[in-house]
């Protein structure tokens, strides 16, 4: 369904009704899907430990403060595997990559001409022509949208 | 050499770069986690939860409709 759905909106024109509607639908579901399945969270969470157990795996609860540790001597496999610790090593990495990607996005987004200076987006468009990349491009954007709200 | 050829050695640097992490991350590295470990971090935090589905939505009318 997630193919199709891709598929359909590869045929769409940006800037056009259906073009709205195929990602509105989604952007709209994903919300709605998200803000349900907090609800459900809470009330298994009222109901206690007895009626909890539907939730899916343990994460913390509404206002927790818990969003991971950093693991100082550089990691365990199972740590790793679980999520719940960040090396020192995978913060300075991907912290430098990300930092330096957002540094040339905006150095590229406040200089003009846009061919001089192409952004992530306009290589999207640029590369959008081909059917098959807007195809990959809206199913991969989709599945992020599931895993985020399955979270 | 004009600024186009410039950013767009920026970008393929840029990937190379994403991608080489995500390799060794993958194979040899014990220490380096991949980006989706990071992902799952911070999924675990109900504020950057949210951010994220806020993020994504934006992302996908951006490049999709507008």
């Amino acid at each position: 369904m997630l193919l199709v759905w891709a598929w359909l909106d590869a045929h769409t024109r940006t800037f056009t009704l259906p073009a709205e509607l195929s990602a509105g639908i989604a952007i709209a579901a994903a919300y709605a899907a998200a803000y349900a399945r907090r609800r459900h969270r809470l009330r298994a969470a009222e109901r206690g430990p007895g009626g909890s157990r539907s939730t899916g795996p343990s994460r913390p609860e509404p206002g927790g403060t818990e969003p991971g540790g950093l693991d100082g001597d550089g990691g365990d496999s199972t740590s790793s595997r679980s999520g719940s610790l960040l090396t020192r090593r995978t913060l300075v990495v991907w912290g430098t990559i990300i930092a330096i990607a957002v540094a040339w996005e905006l150095f590229t987004l406040f200089h003009l001409p846009r061919h001089l200076y192409p952004t992530f987006s306009s290589l999207y468009v640029a590369a959008s022509r081909l059917l098959a990349v807007r195809v990959v491009a809206f199913a991969a954007w989709l599945a992020l949208g599931i895993w985020i709200v399955r979270q | 050499m004009s600024w186009r050829w410039i950013t767009l050695a920026g970008w393929s640097v840029l990937a190379a770069v994403i991608v080489a992490a995500e390799m060794v991350a993958h194979t040899v590295g014990r220490r380096l986690q991949g980006f989706e470990v990071i992902m799952v971090v911070l999924a675990r935090s109900r504020a950057t939860r949210v951010a994220l589905l806020l993020g994504w939505g934006w992302l996908g009318w951006h490049l999709f409709v507008r």
